[in-house]
């Protein structure tokens, strides 16, 4: 009988260094940890630069950490990756264009015993596209060719590094269509992505990671409370952001740039309807938080020990 | 009772190696204006070199013409090895060795086919350059043209670990002009179109072409050249076999380093 399963994905205090231009050493993974649970369906969030893909090839064994531990079910990742319990849709290339779709996928096929060419090839939708050369796929339908061969070894565990980039709305749908059925079959999945709607629809739990380090770990709806509400900004004096602030409960000053002043709100409407009823503030704005407000908001309710 | 095979994954055999994969790799290689450079330069050097042979030279079983076509075989097959096993060039470039790297198929049996896909592609040259030789009165027993067509064919496998070397250590703009200049290069100091002597017939023991021209002739010449110095057996295959050696763990080095990224 099976024991308890070990964890798709084990991170314990992963470090990577690389060096710039100027031989400086730079951690692009700064002391990372985290499991993934065989089931889970895991973004991982991260401006570019993040240290995402780092961390990533060091998941797949392509890249050996400087420091801390990573097993992949157990195993070192990389034997993972060879016997096909792991398998990834990497962000770079790694296509041969002068091949057919269908070439491709034979002939990665042939390498993993067991691989299922036919419905890997049916299940990336590329039936139509079977005879079509690489070189002359765009980048979506490249994208789902990667898929299907990231497919072929049956894999338990899923990684994906921002596969939707430079893909249009429609081949983007089409695409998490694909996974999402994969996932719902209980295969583990992560993937990395800098868009953090991306991260709101597909996954169960995001991981933010920014500079190196995690930012937050927590489920979709932490990260979407975090994300909710609006930034307000206003040109307005001091004294009338106070009295402002007070009026709204949960309602802060962020920051002053210039004239204008910069609030957080749990409540935006509120706190806007103070700025235009009781202030004399002028050319008061309100924009959806972008993802490095969102970065700011987690970091804030991380310090204060919420998750 | 019944012995009940475990469910799990089949292992890979013979590190992953299949006939699916070869045929897909050996078709890659068909490229009609590599092919076209690959197949008329030895033909035109053959062309222009089979009776600029010494007055009088003679050889124990065949004529000059005989040894030039050996030795431009082995210059043909090499070539056309190097430069196709050099290809891995675009495949490093392109991210397909990261992904052959997280496939079962293990880095030393990625190797094999590659050298194994050259080797294939070497069999057109040895075989136009045959051809040429028998069309221009080439003159030999039998067993030498068999002997050294098969030789200078096989011996391809040298030129295409160095091929896969040179692929991996340049960029592939570099690399393409790589293999002509090498080769002609190597060809020379191999003693393979102008017969050497004295302290050039002695350095050229030492480089990579020697051991398989040497060969592919002996049945021709029984290691004599046309000087009358003698050229031993077990030296050629010396030289071969430690080069094949060298160049196999050159390219396997080279291939362990260029998965990483850069």
């Amino acid at each position: 009988m099976p024991g308890a399963q070990p964890p798709a994905a084990d991170l314990v205090g992963v470090t990577k260094r690389f060096t710039d231009a100027r031989g400086n050493k730079f951690p692009a993974v700064d002391d990372v940890s985290f499991r993934i649970q065989p089931g889970e369906v895991v973004a991982f969030l991260g401006p570019n630069g993040a240290g995402k893909t780092t961390t990533i090839d060091m998941l797949l064994g392509l890249t050996k950490p400087d420091a801390g531990k990573i097993t992949v079910f157990g195993v070192e990742p990389l034997a993972a990756a060879r016997t096909g319990k792991v398998s990834v849709v990497l962000q770079t290339d790694g296509l041969l264009p002068e091949l057919t779709v269908e070439a491709t996928v034979r002939m990665v096929g042939s390498l993993h015993p067991n691989a299922d060419v036919e419905r890997a090839i049916a299940r990336a939708g590329l039936t139509e596209l079977r005879n079509r050369k690489v070189g002359a796929c765009s980048g979506g339908e490249k994208q789902r060719l990667r898929f299907a061969l990231a497919l072929l070894p049956n894999p338990d565990f899923m990684v994906l590094d921002e596969p939707t980039a430079g893909m249009d709305v429609t081949a983007r749908q089409e695409f998490w269509a694909a996974v999402r059925a994969d996932a719902q079959r209980g295969m583990t999945v992560m993937f990395a992505t800098h868009y953090l709607e991306e991260a709101d629809r597909f996954a169960d739990r995001v991981i933010m990671l920014d500079h190196g380090r995690i930012l937050a770990d927590g489920s979709t709806s932490d990260i979407r409370a975090a994300v909710a509400g609006r930034t307000v900004s206003a040109v307005v004096s001091a004294e009338r952001a106070a009295d402002a602030v007070a009026a709204v409960p949960g309602a802060r000053v962020l920051e002053t740039r210039g004239e204008r002043v910069y609030f957080a709100a749990d409540d935006s409407d509120a706190l806007l309807r103070a700025l235009l009823n009781s202030t004399d503030a002028t050319d008061v704005e309100a924009a959806p938080r972008s993802l490095e407000d969102a970065f700011v908001a987690i970091t804030q309710h991380a310090k204060e020990g919420i998750r | 009772m019944t012995t009940a095979l475990a469910p799990g994954r089949r292992s890979a055999r013979l590190g992953g190696i299949n006939p699916t994969f070869v045929r897909y790799e050996l078709s890659r290689r068909f490229n009609r204006q590599t092919l076209i450079f690959m197949l008329l330069l030895p033909a035109v050097l053959y062309l222009a070199l089979f009776n600029t042979g010494p007055q009088n030279a003679r050889l124990p079983h065949g004529n000059f013409a005989a040894w030039m076509m050996l030795g431009i075989a082995v210059y043909g097959g090499a070539m056309a090895a190097t430069s196709t096993a050099a290809t891995i060039s675009i495949e490093k470039t392109v991210g397909w060795l990261r992904m052959i790297k997280l496939s079962p198929l293990s880095p030393s049996a990625y190797i094999v086919v590659k050298i194994l896909c050259s080797v294939l592609v070497a069999a057109l040259p040895v075989a136009v350059v045959g051809v040429l030789g028998a069309l221009t009165g080439a003159a030999a027993d039998p067993a030498v043209w068999v002997a050294g067509l098969v030789v200078a064919w096989l011996g391809s496998a040298v030129f295409a670990a160095l091929g896969i070397t040179l692929g991996l250590a340049m960029k592939p703009e570099i690399v393409m002009h790589m293999p002509g200049l090498t080769m002609t290069a190597l060809a020379f100091l191999g003693d393979l179109f102008i017969p050497l002597s004295g302290t050039m017939l002695e350095i050229s023991r030492y480089t990579p072409m020697y051991g398989v021209g040497t060969l592919a002739r002996y049945a021709l010449t029984d290691g004599y050249t046309f000087n009358g110095d003698h050229n031993s057996l077990w030296g050629a295959v010396l030289n071969l076999v430690a080069w094949l050696f060298a160049f196999s763990f050159a390219a396997s080095r080279r291939l362990a380093k260029s998965t990483n990224r850069m």
